[in-house]
């Protein structure tokens, strides 16, 4: 039997569908995979170095850059991992406002991220650019609360930088009309596509213990049958008072990371719809303003914050020194660890399956090289 | 040495003179329609995806492609280091070669018909040499992707060409002709409605035929050997300037002949109502635009597919070529031999007149007959294809190991 | 006319074939084989054989050069390997074949100028598809079905080749 030539392939830096500069060396065999090694670190800029340099205010605009697409819900994390520290009390408001800034966040990510999986399947940008169309009215209410569309420094420490307007919320709610039907859209793409579904089922699976094993949060976790969301885990902000569900998937391939990310979707509106029914009972403003923001000091200790960021569990680990800012500062991105699962992920798919699967996993490459 | 025809002097200067301008006007009219099909296909898109596509330079945009022309042009030839020079030079020659060589049959409405007597024949025989070209690219350039990309065309292609030609032969059954020109005439009755399209058979090997076309041609859902977001650009990645634009400009042109092709063999080329009646040159000129408004449409089909589905995987693409089309091909070459013989077979059975009557072409009965059979046949193999090919899910390889792709 | 197509055919049909022979590498020996049979199927068209010119450029170049391509590429075997020969006696008696065969050329066109002089004529016939076909399904139809089967018996052949192989693969 004639031996074929195993080929070494560099996928990346510059490669179109490696979401940034991320560089998979891969290892062919015709067209199945036999290995794969993840080499990242081009976009590295000693962000938490950084924060161990400014003072606590003025690394919130640096955590926008983490994972550029959910800038609201990075701000909040941060912020939360220093009101812990501080021992800050945020008013009702104020919580509020940040659940649905963070809900908001996750519809526009999960919209944006099943776009490109689709434009990595092969859809000529039309999947992409649908998935755009509901980012781009989320950005436009971002950029008029926050001043920007995606850096959107929003949070403080206390609450957050602006109080939200009965013309915001009136906006909301008109975007929100059309979403079921968005989402209803989304969905049928995937099931009534023949082609997507051989591309999708069965690709990429990640067995539950593997999932475990790996520390992978998030939709790739919960694709693979694990019922694990911060929000119900350990409810932070107002979480514990709305009512909703964690999708989970069977299988654990692209086709239920898929599912479970549209469902997300469904159940990030059905807690908005919440949130903005109960929001004008809420007691206080949108800050507590005995804060003081520009010189917070907080006492020595160390604390440690989480959030459900739309990409998996998002962690900000902080010890203060009882200076202007922190002795240690520490991210947990959920892309990062996520990315670890990827070489287990594609072992004996084809090359095309790889993109497919990276496409999945939905990584942000200002995320993983810090 | 008298078995050389001796042709005198001015009459074959006149032969290379129109030679020369019939090869001009192809080639220019070839480019030109493919600057059009460019814009048309960008606009096509942009509107599926509530965007407004290119409409800055000249009106709408049309002069979109003659800028992207003049930069292309303008733009510095590179020729990778390692690369083997003449190869990765002769590759887009070759395949523009390919190309343009099948635009010499197509008949362009009634107007100019081709007269080479095996035109089908003829056009895949030269489109095939496109595979040629792709491996030269992808070994030429020397690059990993490029290599892939060009293992990856060649597999699709080879496998392609098969249901390609087999859904031909339908067309040749009922048309008796390997002339495109002949194909086209012979559709002409029924008030210039008789196309091939409208029989079961024909409909079927329309449809077969429009998805290898697109395997072919390169488009979406089979555009693996230049799928970008996996292997760059598959054997195009070291091509820039004017060697790409060649590579793009045949690779449009390829489609534009597949349509052009499509067109004539299954939808009648230049008939339709009022050609017949309106004389030579209107009724020839009516032709050409008919059949513009065909080969147009069948584009649109194509870009429409392109902005909605996403791409095939290598492995399902050859389960999809041998495990699908082929075997609903083989079976409408059988029923269509089974059209022939109750539309047509007078004396040779004998059965059929007593029970039909005389074969003619207003013998609806025989015709009536002749659907029915030949629809529950089709219709029955597709059923049958369809479950054999849930049965097993996703375990395609055989496929490939047979055509080598596996070690 | 025709006779400078068919001197210009020809000096690249025996210039492919040169190039062919004399190319190192592996890859460019077959690109040089298909442009001969381009050559060749430009002949045929000479010869008033419109389908086998046809038929020539889609086996031939289209299909078996381009598989034997596939090959040479997906092996990396491009590069010959001058320096061993595996089979010794391969040199001289490929000499001694190529001087017979030269030999007979030569005979050929000295002795037997007048073959060429009968069958253009008859040869029209040919090279049409209904003739071909119709003496391959009444004439020559045993050998024709033959054929096939033996096709047939090497398709299946490989298939069952490959597949052993694979469930080899698996058990290791």
């Amino acid at each position: 039997m004639l031996k074929t030539e195993e080929l070494q392939v560099n996928i990346g830096p510059q490669h179109p569908s490696t979401h940034g500069v991320f560089r998979m060396l891969v290892t062919v065999d015709g067209e199945t995979l036999v290995d794969l090694k993840p080499v990242f670190g081009y976009l590295h800029r000693n962000h938490e170095q950084l924060g161990e340099v400014n003072s606590y205010l003025q690394n919130m605009p640096f955590t926008d850059r983490l994972d550029y697409f959910n800038s609201m819900v990075n701000n909040h994390a941060y912020a939360r991992a220093v009101e812990q520290l501080a021992g800050i009390e945020v008013p009702e408001r104020a919580q509020y406002i940040r659940v649905i800034m963070d809900e908001l966040s996750r519809i526009l990510n999960h919209a944006s991220a099943l776009g490109f999986l689709l434009g990595d399947m092969g859809a000529w940008q039309t999947s992409l650019l649908w998935g755009l169309r509901e980012r781009e009215k989320i950005l436009d209410l971002f950029e008029y609360v926050s001043g920007a569309r995606m850096m959107c420094n929003y949070s403080r420490f206390g609450g957050v930088a602006r109080d939200i307007d009965d013309y915001f919320i009136s906006e909301v709610k008109k975007l929100m009309q059309g979403l079921p039907r968005y989402f209803d859209e989304f969905e049928r793409l995937l099931v009534e596509n023949e082609i997507l579904l051989v591309r999708a089922k069965g690709v990429g699976v990640l067995p539950k213990e593997l999932a475990l094993s790996y520390s992978v949060t998030g939709p790739l976790l919960r694709g693979s049958g694990v019922p694990y969301d911060v929000r119900k885990a350990e409810p932070y902000a107002v979480y514990d008072r709305f009512d909703f569900d964690i999708p989970v998937g069977t299988v654990g391939d692209v086709y239920d990371r898929f599912l479970v990310r549209v469902e997300e979707m469904r159940q990030s509106y059905r807690i908005l719809e919440q949130a903005l029914q109960q929001m004008p009972e809420a007691e206080g403003g949108h800050i507590n303003p005995k804060v003081k923001q520009q010189s917070l000091k907080p006492p020595v200790g160390e604390s440690y914050a989480r959030v459900e960021s739309p990409k998996g569990e998002l962690g900000f680990y902080l010890v203060s020194d009882g200076s202007g800012s922190a002795y240690r500062y520490k991210v947990r991105a959920p892309s990062f660890i996520n990315l670890s699962a990827l070489a287990d992920m594609c072992k004996g798919y084809k090359i095309a399956d790889v993109v497919v699967i990276l496409g999945s996993i939905d990584i942000v490459m200002g995320e993983v090289d810090r | 040495m008298t078995y050389w025809p001796v042709i005198a002097v001015d009459a074959w200067i006149g032969l290379v003179l129109v030679s020369i301008i019939k090869v001009t006007l192809i080639l220019v009219g070839g480019s030109l329609g493919m600057m059009f099909l460019t814009w048309y296909e960008r606009r096509a898109i942009a509107y599926m995806q509530d965007r407004r596509g290119p409409n800055r330079v000249g009106p709408q945009g049309l002069l979109q492609p003659v800028s992207e022309a003049i930069k292309t042009m303008t733009k510095e030839d590179i020729t990778p280091l390692d690369a083997d020079r003449v190869v990765h030079f002769l590759a887009p020659v070759v395949m523009l070669g390919a190309t343009v060589l099948a635009f010499a049959v197509i008949p362009w409405g009634n107007l100019f018909p081709s007269s080479l007597r095996v035109g089908v024949l003829f056009i895949f025989a030269v489109t095939g040499l496109h595979t040629v070209g792709m491996l030269m690219a992808g070994w030429g350039s020397n690059n990993k992707f490029a290599l892939l990309g060009g293992m990856r065309g060649v597999a699709q292609m080879v496998s392609y060409e098969i249901p390609l030609l087999m859904a031909l032969l339908p067309i040749i059954l009922l048309s008796g002709s390997l002339s495109l020109t002949d194909i086209v005439t012979r559709q002409g009755d029924w008030y210039g409605f008789g196309w091939y399209v409208f029989s079961p058979v024909g409909l079927t090997a329309f449809i077969t035929f429009f998805i290898a076309a697109l395997a072919e041609g390169e488009r979406t859902p089979f555009d693996i050997p230049e799928a970008d977001s996996e292997i760059v650009a598959g054997y195009l990645t070291e091509y820039g300037g004017m060697k790409f634009a060649v590579f793009y400009l045949s690779n449009y042109m390829t489609n534009l002949a597949l349509c052009f092709i499509m067109a004539s063999l299954f939808l009648g080329g230049g008939n339709g109502p009022g050609v017949t009646a309106l004389g030579t040159v209107l009724g020839g000129l009516l032709s050409l635009v008919y059949f513009f408004i065909k080969a147009l449409a069948l584009f649109f089909l194509m870009v429409l597919i392109r902005g909605t589905v996403p791409r095939l995987r290598v492995d399902q693409l050859m389960g999809f070529a041998w495990k699908f089309l082929l075997p609903i091909v083989l079976v409408n070459v059988f029923s269509t031999a089974i059209w022939v013989a109750i539309t047509r077979w007078g004396p040779q059975a004998q059965i059929f007149t007593d029970w039909f009557g005389e074969p003619a072409s207003d013998n609806y009965l025989r015709y009536g007959v002749a659907i029915v059979v030949t629809l529950i046949i089709n219709l029955l193999a597709v059923y049958a294809v369809m479950r054999i090919n849930r049965r097993q899910p996703s375990d395609l390889t055989e496929e490939e190991i047979a055509l080598g792709l596996a070690g | 006319m025709e006779t400078v197509i068919f001197i210009t055919t020809a000096i690249v049909a025996v210039g492919a074939a040169l190039g062919m022979v004399l190319s190192s590498n592996a890859v460019h020996s077959a690109l040089f084989l298909i442009l001969n049979f381009c050559a060749v199927a430009v002949m045929y068209l000479l010869l008033r054989a419109p389908f086998m010119a046809a038929v020539q450029v889609t086996v031939y170049a289209g299909a078996i050069m381009v598989l034997f391509l596939f090959v040479i590429m997906l092996l990396g075997a491009e590069k010959a390997d001058l320096g061993s020969e595996p089979i010794g006696w391969q040199k001289p008696v490929g000499v001694l074949l190529g001087a017979v065969l030269l030999a007979e050329g030569i005979y050929v066109a000295y002795k037997g100028i007048k073959l060429v002089d009968a069958p253009i004529t008859a040869a029209l016939g040919i090279g049409q598809p209904t003739t071909l076909s119709a003496v391959l399904f009444s004439k020559y139809l045993l050998p024709f079905e033959v054929i096939s089967i033996l096709l047939l018996v090497a398709i299946v052949g490989t298939v069952v080749l490959t597949r052993r192989t694979v469930k080899l693969k698996e058990a290791e």
